[in-house]
């Protein structure tokens, strides 16, 4: 099958949207790259590439955007142009207009892969989702939620994996120089204290959807609660970003600012060849707890890479959040936040967030490792390929039953096609 | 669309069977796709679904659940190629046809345009027999498409209209054109890519009705081989009206070909054009059967 794939995001960046585009679309469903596949994949990213086309492993093509990063200006020539059989979206639903519509019109196969992270989804979003072919969930929750709202289009889920070489308990290994990996040499590694307590938050910088304010409340909470704790914060995502918050700014007016380190700027912007996974996976295992209490996810990729790597996870009981917390706790959700486009997102009680880390602080790293790690194990790409392909593969010979191509007419008619002069 | 308003062939049919109801005394309501879902439908004796393939589904539902009704087939509402009807085994088990025989099931009155166009639904359809049907010609009226006197045809010259669409024979004409040079041929109307012609064809553009009743009289042939079976096809009769000499290089996938009256080997000019100018009386003839 020939897919057109949509991730928004370039597989060159360490986002999750980026990532996952990586180890499934370029390193799995690409047959270029992988023999058990036998899918043609062209990527069409709009963040960050304009106006030319490049290539990624084993020469899969990356298509620009143009001027909408959410691609309803491009994707219908890309289509064209491609000759493609199916237009998969590995995206949110909510931006997009002209493609159920033109999967409504029969002029694509849209089968998207559905990331939807917040509550009570509006109508006009479900008659969005209609018109797909098929539309692949990432979480079991997801797909309760869709089912209950009359879709009959809606496949089991898929969830996004993690390489679990690259993601691992380290403690106990040696690096390149030999040395044995302690947890007290991966805090240093982050820039703190051997006998410091790690916090790590493994967030984007969005206004609407990461409610920085309440964590950073929580955490302040939780410091002033434990004097005894040496608490510690690594957020790792852009400290400053246009329109959303101004995070060195957000922590001095918490009172955290001394507390709290930031992820390298101009690395992150280098994508994975700044935060590369083998250094993700050590920024993982320096924290004691990852705190990923956001507005909602599904499914909350970091929740995933974090308990892979045997540490423990807090965040927001909603959305698809609880699915994805096996070793960790979830947090009350204070209040339900409705942005103009009807999108519900949870904003979590600052005191619940200085609770869970204190259970986590007071419990001990060992009783979190073993089922943090075991529950990690499950989210293979190779599992991610296995189940995203046999959906594939059905959808395929729906393809071939809808006619998405103009096919032949029937052979039948050869005999009532002969020109005849009639005068 | 309003087919009050501008439209191809399918509005000009529709256009003079509503102006023959008028006339005849009924009160004829025209619902659009902008209009179906505002309007209360209950109070309607009868609805005649017409070229109603953009119709939302539900809508179409919700009048056929509330509103006695009868369908004027105009193209294949049951693929969605519409005109390009492949006729495959596959196409009897379609996603769309489920609907469709559902409404066809229940309509009080089924008419298609040519026994081509019926028998070709009765092929993925055969319980289609079961229900009430009638054939129906699409509605020429003569006066449209008369040409200025005084034309002078120049022999060997072909014209073919919107035969560079695929659905409309586009390689079958090409072929033709090539197989034979010493024909002239003037290619008229839309085109879906561009194709790279054989030098005696010349392609140019669109014609309004006036202009192409005289390319018509100019030309000595007119050229339409479809490569699948068409409803009806109002061309070659416009063509037979605008040159009364003017011949045909037509196949049997030409709907029109299909009736008796149509003739064989040779050309029943004045049955043809009877039939497509009585097509109102016709239509309304079986629609006043359906609503006693």
């Amino acid at each position: 099958m020939r897919i057109l794939y949509f991730p928004k995001d370039c597989p060159t960046l360490c986002s999750a949207y980026g990532k996952i585009a990586y180890y499934l679309a370029v390193k799995r469903l690409s047959k270029l790259n992988n023999p058990k596949s036998h899918h043609d994949v062209t990527l069409f990213c709009t963040v960050p590439q304009q106006l030319t086309v490049f290539t990624v492993d084993g020469g899969v093509e990356i298509y620009p955007g143009m001027s909408d990063m959410h691609g309803e200006d491009m994707f219908l020539e890309w289509y064209r142009q491609l000759n493609a059989d199916v237009y998969m979206t590995q995206y949110d639903i909510w931006p997009l207009n002209k493609v159920p519509q033109a999967a409504a019109r029969g002029d694509i196969v849209w089968i998207p892969w559905l990331y939807m992270d917040f509550e009570d989804f509006p109508e006009y979003m479900v008659q969005k989702i209609r018109p797909a072919l098929r539309a692949i969930p990432t979480s079991k929750w997801l797909e309760s939620e869709l089912i209950k709202k009359g879709l009959g289009n809606i496949t089991s889920p898929v969830s996004p994996g993690v390489d679990p070489e690259e993601y691992r308990p380290l403690l106990g290994e040696t690096d390149s120089s030999g040395k044995v990996i302690t947890k007290e040499r991966l805090r240093a590694g982050l820039g703190f204290e051997p006998d410091s307590f790690v916090i790590g938050m493994v967030q984007m910088n969005q206004l609407w959807r990461k409610p920085f304010p309440e964590q950073f409340e929580g955490i302040k909470i939780f410091a002033e609660r434990n004097k005894d704790i040496k608490v510690r914060v690594f957020v790792h995502s852009q400290p400053r970003v246009r329109e959303s918050w101004d995070l060195p700014a957000l922590a001095k007016h918490y009172g955290i600012d001394s507390i709290l380190r930031f992820a390298e700027p101009f690395e992150l912007l280098k994508g994975t060849k700044g935060y590369s996974e083998d250094r993700m996976c050590k920024i993982y295992n320096g924290f004691d707890v990852l705190l990923q209490c956001t507005g909602g996810e599904s499914p909350g990729y970091p929740l995933i890479e974090a308990q892979s790597c045997g540490i423990p996870c807090i965040g927001t009981d909603t959305t698809a959040i609880p699915e994805f917390i096996k070793a960790g706790y979830t947090v009350k959700v204070a209040k339900f936040v409705q942005s103009p486009n009807l999108i519900k997102k949870a904003l979590p009680d600052p005191y619940d967030i200085a609770d869970k880390l204190e259970k986590v602080a007071r419990s001990g790293a060992q009783k979190w490792l073993i089922p943090a790690r075991d529950f990690g194990k499950q989210f293979t790409w190779d599992r991610t390929f296995e189940e995203m392909n046999a959906i594939l593969e059905k959808a395929e010979l729906d393809i071939e039953s809808i006619c998405a191509k103009v096919p032949s007419p029937s052979e039948g008619w050869n005999a009532l096609k002969i020109p005849e002069v009639l005068a | 669309m309003n087919p009050m308003g501008t439209g191809g062939g399918a509005q000009a049919t529709d256009r003079e069977f509503i102006n023959f109801g008028i006339r005849q005394g009924h009160d004829i309501y025209i619902l659009t796709p902008h209009e179906i879902g505002k309007t209360p439908v209950k109070d309607f004796e009868l609805a005649i679904l017409s070229n109603c393939v953009t119709f939302p589904k539900n809508e179409l539902k919700k009048l056929t659940d509330n509103c006695r009704f009868m369908i004027y087939t105009h193209d294949y509402y049951i693929c969605r190629f519409r005109l390009y009807f492949p006729s495959l085994p596959k196409c009897a088990t379609c996603r769309y046809m489920p609907f469709w025989k559902d409404i066809y099931a229940r309509s009080k009155l089924n008419i298609f345009m040519s026994p081509l166009h019926w028998e070709t639904h009765l092929g993925v359809m055969p319980e289609l027999s079961k229900y009430p049907h009638a054939i129906v010609p699409s509605a020429i009226n003569p006066k449209d498409h008369q040409a200025p006197m005084g034309i002078d045809m120049t022999p060997g010259t072909v014209i073919g209209v919107n035969n560079l669409f695929g659905f409309k024979g586009r390689e079958n004409v090409l072929q033709y054109a090539q197989e034979h040079k010493e024909l002239q041929f003037t290619l008229v109307g839309g085109k879906e890519k561009e194709v790279e012609l054989p030098e005696n064809c010349k392609y140019v553009g669109f014609k309004q009705r006036e202009d192409l009743a005289k390319a018509f009289a100019e030309h000595e042939y007119l050229i339409h081989l479809p490569s699948t079976p068409q409803p009806f096809e109002r061309t070659p009769v416009e063509f037979l009206i605008a040159n009364p000499k003017g011949k045909l290089i037509i196949n049997q996938l030409v709907g029109a070909r299909s009736y008796a009256w149509f003739g064989k080997s040779t050309i029943n000019r004045e049955e043809i054009i009877r039939h497509c100018e009585e097509a109102p009386k016709h239509f309304w003839r079986e629609v006043n059967a359906c609503l006693k």
